[in-house]
């Protein structure tokens, strides 16, 4: 159950299982999923000298080559691949597609392969950008979810859903049952295709029986809108918040200061200690972190510099390559953590985080409400942190009977923000309102979850700015107890007969999206509780940019609609 | 791959086990079968990807069958008819240098074809070189063997139907006669390896099929005196080891497979007499009939088939025959080449030779030119 492992293992075979010198040919699909799991230079070391995308049709011919293709299949993908099987550049052909093909397809290349060049034709599953071991996203764009209603997906991004889906269910090696949100309609469809594609390809799902099935949960975004709207705190959530990780790399061009090399750095757990150890600890524990980092350094750097006899020369000789390697993550990692905190100093995050915090975890309308006018009409905040604190304030009083979006929206336009800006307001609540979710996500529609976040209050938080844990907790809490109710949570398929014990390797898939704090809480989850695997995955990974960038592509494209029908 | 040799292995020595106390060993099989289907499961299940390779390759034989059979029913229709058109024909392919020649194509199709043979008999080389007891699968390899001489004898045909295309067909030059003899000569020599290979072939299954049987019949005995008692069993010993030699000493050609089924049949009186000199346990001796009774049905299967590889070899002879009388042919253009060179050195001898007495008569003629000066300056003196 790690990801990343998966990947690479797929990467490694297409890598091993070809002798002599090679080439690596890749599509737009494949080349972040290849960049995630491996290096350029631990491809160099296993002869694979030439890395390349299929659709740069200058390439020069090398009949001495091997040419290794890892593709999606995809129709524009498999044109290139003809184009290119009409003209061979290189000796020998080894395709690996990432995900089923079909046999008409099979049948194409086949045709076009009048120079018979093509060795091997494989389906490695690696359909998926594997992030963290226990996170993986399909990567796709969030502006291209919805199809004819909000209800409904769009059909690419759909059939490379399922597609995802299915590589992840096979690359795990897992046969799950499948368990989805009763409310989502997307979910549904979702679930009911990934079953559809599994019964289909029985022999591809063969796998030897575990004792308890795995459990494919699908989830909805639009049952947690909260979550991607808070700041985040912890390191890798908090880069991708404020400065934005995309493939595992973070673009440090905007930042100011910043050194050449340091315009853009690799944040991957796979390739860096520091960071797969630092990357759930939050901005001040991570401080601490760093210091300890900067002084294993700095003894290093000094036994370094003491060189005085023949056998210092060699040990200093030998250490170098090592030591260059930690200075320049050091340099990464200093740089991108000045980064943050200078970000947080000078948008005043705490206290903006302090707030929303508030406003996720605690029901107290009347100071909540002072303290968001009041920050609206601070200049020195940033415009979008004030739309995403009305945003919240919404989310959170949407129900009472006096409140006081409408007031809070009209401040927003005073306070110069626009119009189009403040039209996220009723986007979200249209998207993700109170008749769009399933679960009580406030804990403030029943007298008992009242009490029971009443007493969650008493006992105080640790940490202000960390209190808020993701709805995703709950449903996985009930999940691990086996207490997760069918009603809300049916299954897809019938057969109700061993559904009643505790499960063990749990994936998740969160349509619409998925974020790094729930990344986090789920490694948590890994590491706290044993005997349970839990795998977490997503459309693509939000930030607060991302989503609400979804937000008012929604607002633009069915509010119109909904307004003209309703004419 | 390891994995799966080392199951092979581990099936070889779990037969080998079994082969020691035969009375169990048809129990066992189905047993076998089981570990093994769970191996393959597991081997599996060690990896999630999916090889379409096979399935790659298939679409690519098809399609190039899809695209070939046209060629190939001109190619027969050149064959059988050399009208006069495919002279024109092949003048014309003559001029433009990248269209093959009919010949070419037709050669090639045989080579390809060839090539098909050979790969069926590696096949049938890899079946017939196990040595298990009980998974030797007779009915395949009889119908590749049948396959395979088909094969043979359709090839010798159409390289005999080429040749003859060539002596009809007028060459322009005689460097294309050469070339296409040569061509010709080729593909038999290849046909000729390949039955070669064939006939090895047929000849390591005879020889596994002898031993195999020379296992089984000592089970037979050793079952038969384990079913005696040992007192009758002691007495009887001498008997039966003198059988035994005789049957081991018995030599075992492919011909006599007849001879063995007769060996066979006498042996098992024999066993029954054993049997009847006073054994009480009538259950033991019905066991011991219906296991005849199956090494019958066996034996008579063994020798069906001993006995349609005897007349593939025989009809390999006759293969052999042609062959050698096309080798016959080849042997008088050689012999006539081995002429030629003796006239060469013959002609040169004679030519050495005149010349030698060409330059005799200039040596001696530079005499007489030396005579003529002195004698024409003699006038001058006197």
């Amino acid at each position: 159950m790690d990801v990343i492992k998966a990947v690479q293992h797929y990467a490694e075979k297409m890598i091993n299982d070809v002798p002599g010198m090679k080439a690596l040919l890749l599509d737009t699909e494949t080349t972040p999923i290849i960049s995630l799991v491996t290096t350029q230079s631990t491809l160099l070391t296993k002869e694979c000298y030439l890395i390349d995308r299929i659709d740069n049709r200058n390439r020069d011919k090398m009949k001495h080559l091997k040419c290794i293709c890892f593709l999606r299949p995809t129709r524009e993908t498999l044109q290139y691949l003809v184009a290119e099987l009409r003209e061979p550049s290189y000796g020998d052909y080894y395709l690996y597609f990432s995900n089923t093909i079909r046999k008409s397809d099979i049948e194409q290349l086949a045709e076009v392969d009048e120079h018979e060049v093509i060795r091997e034709v494989q389906e490695y599953y690696g359909d998926y950008l594997a992030i963290n071991p226990d996170l993986f996203s399909l990567g796709q764009d969030p502006h291209h979810y919805f199809g004819n209603s909000i209800n409904s997906w769009e059909a690419d991004t759909f059939e490379q859903s399922v597609k995802g889906l299915c590589a992840v269910l096979l690359s795990l090696k897992k046969k799950p049952i499948i368990r989805y949100e009763r409310k989502s309609a997307m979910a549904k469809r979702l679930a009911t295709e990934v079953q559809h594609t599994i019964t289909s390809e029985g022999q591809l799902f063969d796998f030897r029986r575990p004792d308890t099935p795995p459990i494919l949960l699908v989830l909805d975004r639009r049952n947690d809108p909260v979550t991607p709207l808070l700041m985040q705190w912890t390191y890798q959530a908090m880069v991708h918040e404020l400065i934005g990780i995309h493939h595992g790399r973070v673009d440090m061009t905007n930042v100011p200061e910043v050194k050449n090399e340091l315009k853009e750095i690799v944040l991957s757990p796979d390739q860096d200690p520091f960071f797969k150890k630092s990357m759930y600890l939050n901005l001040g524990d991570l401080g601490a972190t760093i210091k300890q980092y900067v002084d294993e350094y700095q003894s290093k750097t000094k036994s370094n510099m003491n060189i005085e006899s023949i056998a210092d020369m060699k040990r200093f000789v030998e250490e170098y390559p090592e030591f260059r390697k930690l200075s320049g993550n050091v340099s990464k990692h200093v740089a991108l953590v000045s980064e943050l905190s200078r970000r947080v100093a000078q948008d005043h995050l705490l206290e903006i985080s302090e707030l929303e915090q508030g406003l996720a975890c605690n029901e107290n309308h009347s100071s909540d409400l002072k303290n968001i006018q009041r920050l609206i009409e601070s200049p020195q905040i940033d415009q979008d942190s004030k739309v995403r604190l009305v945003l919240l304030y919404a989310l959170r009083y949407e129900r009472m009977a006096n409140n006081s979006v409408k007031a809070l929206v009209d401040l927003l336009d005073r306070a110069g923000i626009s119009e189009k800006k403040s039209a996220l307001v009723p986007s979200l609540l249209f998207y993700a309102g109170y008749q769009q979710r399933q679960d009580d996500l406030f804990s403030n529609q029943s007298f008992l979850s009242r009490g029971k976040s009443a007493l969650k209050g008493l006992k105080g938080v640790e940490n202000v700015y960390t209190q808020h844990t993701p709805h995703l907790s709950e449903t996985l809490d009930l999940l691990i107890k086996a207490r997760l109710k069918d009603t809300d949570y049916p299954y897809i398929s019938n057969d109700n007969s061993m559904l009643r014990e505790r499960p063990q390797d749990i994936i998740v898939f969160i349509c619409g999206g998925t974020t790094f704090e729930e990344a986090r809480y789920i490694a948590q989850l890994n590491a706290t509780t044993p005997g349970v695997r839990i795998v977490l995955g997503g459309n693509n990974v939000h930030n607060s940019k991302s989503f609400l960038s979804q937000i008012s592509k929604v607002g633009e494209d069915y509010m119109n609609l909904l307004a003209s029908s309703s004419r | 791959m390891i994995g799966s040799a080392a199951s092979f292995g581990f099936f070889m020595g779990s037969v080998v086990r079994s082969e020691n106390r035969l009375p169990a060993s048809n129990l066992n099989l189905p047993i076998i079968i089981n570990q093994r289907r769970i191996l393959d499961n597991k081997i599996k299940m060690a990896t999630s990807f999916k090889d379409r390779t096979n399935e790659f390759h298939s679409m690519c034989e098809r399609i190039h069958t899809r695209t070939h059979t046209p060629t190939s029913i001109l190619e027969r229709r050149a064959l059988l008819s050399p009208e006069p058109s495919n002279a024109s024909k092949a003048k014309n392919s003559k001029k433009a240098p990248h269209a093959r020649s009919e010949f070419s194509v037709m050669a090639a199709e045989i080579s390809r074809q060839i090539t098909n043979t050979a790969g069926k008999l590696e096949k049938l080389t890899r079946l017939a070189k196990r040595k298990t007891l009980f998974d030797d699968k007779p009915i395949e390899i009889s119908e590749l063997t049948f396959i395979i001489k088909q094969d043979i004898a359709k090839l010798n045909k159409q390289i005999a139907m080429l040749q003859d295309y060539t002596k009809h067909q007028k060459q322009v030059s005689k460097q294309a006669t050469e070339h296409t003899s040569n061509v010709v000569v080729a593909l038999q020599s290849k046909l000729a390896d390949t039955s070669m290979t064939f006939k090895d072939v047929l000849e390591i299954r005879t020889e596994n099929m002898k031993m195999s049987k020379d296992k089984r019949d000592q089970f037979l005995f050793s079952a038969a005196e384990q079913g005696t008692d040992p007192a009758l069993g002691e007495s009887n010993s001498p008997l039966m080891k003198s059988r035994r030699r005789g049957l081991e000493t018995t030599p075992m050609s492919p011909q006599s497979a007849n001879n063995v089924a007769v060996l066979e049949e006498t042996q098992d009186p024999e066993q029954e007499s054993t049997l009847s000199l006073g054994i009480p346990m009538i259950t033991q001796q019905q066991q011991q009939e219906m296991m005849v009774m199956e090494q019958d049905r066996y034996i008579d299967h063994r020798s069906s088939a001993i006995e349609s590889i005897e007349s593939t070899i025989a009809e390999l002879g006759g293969i052999f025959q042609q062959l050698a009388t096309m080798v016959a042919e080849q042997r008088e253009t050689v012999q006539r080449i081995d002429q030629n060179t003796n006239d060469i050195e013959m002609n040169v001898m004679g030519a050495q030779r005149e010349l030698l007495k060409y330059y005799t008569s200039i040596s001696s003629n530079r005499w007489l030119i030396i005579k003529i000066f002195l004698s024409q300056r003699s006038p001058w003196n006197y």
